[in-house]
């Protein structure tokens, strides 16, 4: 007969099982990530308009303020602001979204052995669909400011890569507090926007107070940023310091963040 | 003698829960500013439970409210770790503990199919060629292509009890969920989940209906306090059950 044989003292905590339980539910990831885009157009009338009006109207607002202010240090604002706000809003909404998803799973894991981190990683999996999206009006505002184009900016996926990683870390981090304690989520607001102001989005690099340097270079946003921005806008190959930083805080946050949310795991069905 | 189905060693399972219910970080966070910790109230839900059942067994677990009857089931279905001791459970496990989770009001009938099914961990391919029998099981044709926000407490009810059943599992676990539906339903459900005891399927069942376990169960275990007090046919376990209720309501006892 072929019956599969769960044991409770083989059940391996290792990273690779974990993977591969994740792999094994990839049916599950698919749909998760579909729903997500689905529910979120079907509820509005714009549909699919919204991911691309959202950052746009954004963007409309922040050049009608700041074009004049900021055109010495940025020729194509408009561009400038644009790359800022799809990699600021990718996290905001991915690690917001994962904590979502996670609790809408949550009954399902007190009852189902299922492998929990499928909820997070699925909130990223929207978010990447959505950044791609999203390239699609970065062409058009590329082409109305006459951007140049460069070969280089085929190179965006290394910084996606280290985005989503970096993002898929904290989103864990945040989904296994989030079980606990209901105020996650408007905390983690107020840090979003603090961060969003402390990242070079709508303003230059250049006018960051000298004496608070330090504060761009701890900041994993700015590198991953950077690493997005310098291909499209500068048309060259990301520096060597912003891609090693990005990658670095990428692998970082995920493994920090995948061995606290496994090591909660077991509390999610507790509590359930 | 076989291999059994489901093998219990001496398990124990500990719970820790915050003595006060701290449920914002704000709170927590203020908390250990002040350098006050945080107690846990520490318990046993099972202490030392060993149990083997056999392919085919249709065991009723008995015991109150917080006796570690939904422990019991959430280990077998590996949702929970045993604090010390081993778990083994061979083949399919279908968990039908709360019909209906894992659904999704925005999504269509059909669709949902597909969500539950991947929730289960069927393969897409296989939910699509079994889809037709879910639906007709369900007699939910009309309206498989509505939202399922349409659909009533009965209807999503039996949509559940069909997806978690469509594949034969090899063990079945049953919480109290009998009442599924109307009249005729309820009897199609018993009819599935006779033929599947035919074919093999063991049986856990859950149920405050003494009744119930008398009419099913082939055998039956008795749970108080996490620990295992009777373990045999169900003539002998149900008066024993009994015994302890009487015992409880008795004014004066000490109660646990």
């Amino acid at each position: 007969m072929n019956q599969e044989l769960y044991d409770s003292q083989a059940a391996s905590r290792s990273l690779w099982a974990s993977l591969a339980e994740v792999v094994r539910f990839r049916d599950l990831l698919a749909m998760l990530v579909k729903l997500s885009l689905t529910v979120r157009y079907k509820r509005s009338l714009l549909g699919v308009g919204w991911t691309l009006l959202n950052p746009l109207l954004h963007m409309a607002v922040l050049s009608v303020a700041f074009s004049t202010l900021f055109a010495s240090h940025v020729p194509r604002y408009p561009v400038y602001v644009f790359t800022g706000l799809i990699v600021m809003d990718f996290f905001s909404q991915t690690t917001s979204f994962a904590v979502n998803q996670l609790a809408w799973g949550s009954p399902l894991l007190s009852r189902v052995w299922l492998p929990a981190a499928v909820f997070p990683i699925s909130a990223v999996g929207s978010g990447v669909v959505n950044f791609l999206i999203t390239l699609l009006p970065l062409a058009a505002i590329m082409a109305a400011f006459g951007s140049p184009v460069s070969w280089h900016v085929v190179l965006f996926p290394l910084s996606l890569v280290a985005l989503a990683m970096f993002s898929l870390g904290v989103g864990l981090i945040l989904a296994a507090l989030a079980i606990h304690f209901h105020d996650v989520v408007n905390m983690w607001g107020v840090i979003l926007r603090a961060w969003y102001f402390l990242t070079p989005v709508m303003y230059p690099e250049e006018i960051f107070p000298k004496n608070a340097r330090w504060l761009l270079e701890v900041n994993p946003l700015h590198h991953i940023l950077l690493c997005f921005r310098e291909p499209v806008l500068a048309g060259k190959f990301p520096s060597m310091e912003h891609l090693v930083a990005s990658f670095a805080w990428g692998f970082g946050a995920l493994a920090f963040g995948w061995w606290y949310f496994s090591r909660r795991r077991f509390e999610f069905a507790l509590l359930g | 003698m076989t291999e059994p189905q489901i093998s219990l060693e001496d398990v124990w399972l500990r719970y820790r829960v915050p003595e006060e219910r701290i449920n914002s970080l704000k709170a927590y966070l203020i908390r250990r500013a002040r350098g006050e910790g945080v107690t846990l109230r520490e318990g046993w839900a099972l202490r030392g439970v060993s149990l083997a059942v056999q392919q085919g067994e249709v065991l009723g677990i008995l015991g109150r409210n917080g006796a570690g009857k939904t422990t019991l089931l959430k280990l077998v279905s590996r949702v929970l770790l045993p604090t010390r001791g081993r778990v083994r459970v061979r083949g399919l496990v279908a968990p039908l503990l709360g019909l209906g989770a894992g659904f999704h009001d925005d999504l269509t009938g059909r669709e949902n199919i597909f969500l539950a099914s991947a929730i289960l961990g069927f393969p897409r391919k296989h939910v699509a060629a079994r889809l037709e029998r879910i639906v007709a099981f369900a007699e939910l044709a009309p309206f498989i292509d509505r939202p399922l926000r349409t659909y009533s407490t009965g209807m999503r009810a039996r949509l559940g009890f069909a997806v978690a059943t469509d594949v034969r599992p090899d063990i079945l676990i049953l919480d109290e969920i009998l009442a599924v539906g109307d009249e005729s339903f309820q009897k199609k459900c018993r009819q599935r989940i006779a033929e599947f005891r035919q074919q093999g399927t063991t049986v856990l069942l859950v149920s405050h209906q003494v009744a119930m376990v008398q009419a099913l169960c082939s055998r039956a275990i008795l749970l108080e306090q996490g620990e295992l007090l009777a373990d045999g046919p169900p003539g002998e376990v149900i008066p024993r059950y009994h015994q302890l209720l009487a015992q409880l309501a008795q004014p004066g006892t000490p109660q646990g």
